[in-house]
């Protein structure tokens, strides 16, 4: 997996890319926006790991040349802890994902490694939420040990959620899953599908959190 | 003495009060001035007319006379009357007229020529003269009796040179008294003054003000509050400079040492992870010193609307992240719209994250719940043991630490104090949670947004 490093400071990136070297990525470190823009085409990049405060602006402003690659690669933002506003403003940018700096390397690994998981869905990891278990890699359901079973819509939903467990998925991000089926998926759909899905896993499971979205809970109840 | 807003208070105060007096007494001289001047001319007015009647006859008499002794009555040149020398000893000045406007008799003062007034009973002014003109009650002459105008006014003069005089001579001591008065009142500014600037990073106890006039007392208050303020900042910097010199250099010792031990015998895992492992508390430390100096810089920052649901959502899924930690924190926000909150995101998102983090490593693995409350309230609860009230009532103290507290998240607590009072809000915490019996629960409560037009 190519990753491509945007960070000016010259010692870190050093650092980053020996780090990611001996863990077997492919590492292409760039200090500026403009380098940055000179070696996209070059290569086909899987994650880009952004540094915002570039010394010739603002990183977000390469992610509409990195949305317009063939293929898109994640975009990893990487902000000092304290700034929330970047980290909200990267997200809304289109960002992925974030890390916050000074990163732990092995959060760093974590986070590329589900890149890599996402991309080849082969090693997709169980999700264990109290007695629910989620088998991603072979689209398996168990609660309380018994297998549970899900239509394709229910799971297109819940494979959104428990990829990304840590986050809170909006409801368009929820509804492009729903999307490509063939009936029509008006605004409706969405809540009959996750109250669906609530009946069958468990309805705690399944958080509603008013004005930001869903997401998969251990225990604490949704509505 | 020095222009502008500089000069001392006194000076000012004593200029102020001396121009007062020195108008308010003008505009009296100006109100007795008039009243003098309009008792004055009555006065000399009454006289004139008396004399006026008093003279009728003997004007009258003198007339018959030299006109017997002449033989015919008088077609050219008036009778010169002789001046009487008995009542004044100015020369009495009128004019017997004619009603023709001739005059008939005159005294030897009064010009020759008529005076320019009417034949009319009353008074007139002409020239230099008042003249009161009075009809002869049977027979067709009026005698016009000139008074000198100069005279009255003459004493008018002399009346206000007998006020004016003395009074120039007070005010300079007035204002020798004033500005001697206002002095030595004002003296308790000095005081005030002195005992300020007495005060310095050692000595900031605060100001007697019990003997001090109201108006200083609220100063002196207010100094005091500064001051207290500045005590506890101090007391930060103080305690900050302290730990932060030992927090910071005994992990950095740590890890030079096991590196340069890991250079000269050979890479020794155990090292290695040591050094790495006292780099992980130097990190932790170097951020709450970053958190702890942005939370005392933050009153400096700008007031943005923050939008809490929005804060506590970026806050928890960066705990998400953690597994374990997606497993024991959970997020409940308000069923309704929420306004947004003026503050400083930054700066709230790192009380937040301190709460949550102090949950997570004292509740033992017990839960931990974030939950927004309407209409401008961060909770942050856990259902671990809880502690006592003595030890609740420390914890709110500045750099008081929990037991084995190894890389400073006591910190953590001052932290969010600082934040939470910059934001004029209010830091609860309360031990057990209210209803369960268990767990600490930490309120950040702040300032509910004003109730401008809600906006959806």
């Amino acid at each position: 997996m190519r990753i491509l490093l945007v960070e000016d400071d010259i010692p870190l990136a050093q650092a980053v890319c020996g780090y990611l070297r001996a863990k077997a990525f492919t590492v292409d470190a760039v200090a500026s926006l403009a380098e940055a823009r000179g070696i996209l085409h070059s290569a086909q990049y899987a994650a880009v790991l952004l540094d915002l405060h570039l010394g010739d602006g603002d990183g977000l402003a390469l992610l509409p040349a990195l949305r317009a690659l063939p293929e898109k690669p994640l975009v990893v933002v990487l902000t000092a802890r304290d700034q929330v506003t970047d980290r909200i403003r990267g997200l809304d940018a289109g960002a992925d994902d974030y890390l916050t700096k000074p990163y732990d390397p092995g959060e760093l690994l974590a986070r590329l490694r589900a890149i890599e998981r996402r991309r080849s869905d082969h090693q997709a990891p169980v999700i264990q939420l109290g007695t629910l278990e989620i088998d991603l890699s072979r689209d398996l359901v168990r609660k309380d040990g018994a297998p549970v079973v899900l239509t394709h819509k229910e799971w297109a939903l819940l494979r959104v959620m428990a990829t990304r467990p840590e986050r809170i998925h909006t409801r368009e991000i929820l509804q492009d899953a729903l999307y490509g089926f063939d009936d029509e998926a008006d605004s409706n759909t969405l809540e009959v599908f996750i109250s669906r899905l609530r009946r069958k896993l468990g309805r705690e499971h399944i958080q509603t959190l008013r004005g930001l979205g869903y997401r998969l809970a251990s225990t604490k109840g949704g509505e | 003495m020095s222009t502008g807003a500089n000069r001392s208070l006194a000076a000012r105060l004593a200029q102020t009060l001396i121009v007062s007096v020195g108008g308010i007494w003008l505009l009296c001289l100006i109100g007795v001035g008039w009243y003098v001047s309009h008792e004055i001319d009555t006065n000399f007015d009454n006289e004139l007319v008396e004399s006026a009647h008093r003279l009728m006859d003997s004007a009258v008499h003198e007339l018959d006379v030299r006109s017997v002794a002449a033989g015919t009555d008088s077609t050219s040149g008036a009778v010169v009357a002789p001046q009487p020398v008995l009542e004044h000893y100015e020369p009495l000045v009128y004019q017997l007229r004619a009603q023709d406007g001739r005059v008939l008799v005159r005294t030897t003062a009064a010009p020759e020529k008529a005076f320019e007034v009417p034949l009319a009973s009353g008074f007139n002014n002409s020239g230099p003269w008042r003249i009161y003109s009075a009809q002869h009650p049977s027979r067709p002459m009026v005698l016009q009796l000139a008074d000198p105008l100069v005279e009255r006014r003459q004493a008018l003069n002399r009346t206000l040179i007998g006020l004016i005089l003395p009074m120039l001579a007070v005010l300079p001591l007035l204002a020798v008294l004033l500005l001697g008065i206002a002095r030595r009142e004002l003296r308790v500014l000095h005081e005030l003054q002195s005992e300020i600037s007495k005060r310095n990073g050692r000595d900031l106890r605060p100001i007697g003000v019990r003997r001090m006039p109201q108006e200083l007392q609220s100063v002196g208050d207010d100094v005091n509050r500064l001051l207290e303020r500045l005590s506890n900042a101090l007391d930060v910097e103080r305690a900050l400079a302290a730990n932060a010199a030992h927090e910071l250099r005994t992990p950095l010792a740590a890890v030079r040492l096991r590196l340069q031990t890991a250079l000269d015998e050979g890479l020794a895992r155990e090292d290695v992870q040591a050094a790495l492992e006292a780099l992980g508390v130097l990190s932790h430390r170097t951020e709450k010193l970053l958190q702890l100096s942005r939370a005392e810089s933050a009153a400096a920052l700008g007031q943005s609307r923050v939008d809490l649901v929005q804060l506590a959502a970026t806050v928890a899924q960066e705990f998400w992240q953690s597994p374990a930690v997606q497993q024991r924190l959970d997020l409940t926000v308000p069923e309704t719209e929420m306004r947004p909150v003026l503050g400083d995101v930054d700066v709230l998102a790192i009380a937040l994250r301190n709460l949550v983090e102090n949950a997570l490593r004292y509740a033992g693995g017990a839960r931990v719940e974030i939950e927004v409350v309407a209409p401008s309230t961060l909770v942050v609860r856990d259902r671990g043991p809880g502690v006592d009230a003595a030890r609740l009532a420390t914890l709110q103290q500045r750099h008081v630490r929990h037991a084995n507290d190894q890389a400073g998240y006591g910190l953590g607590l001052s932290i969010v104090g600082s934040i939470v009072q910059k934001h004029r809000g209010q830091l609860v915490l309360l031990s057990p949670v209210p209803g369960t019996g268990v767990g600490l629960e930490a309120r950040i409560v702040l300032p509910q947004p004003s109730d401008e037009p809600r906006v959806n």
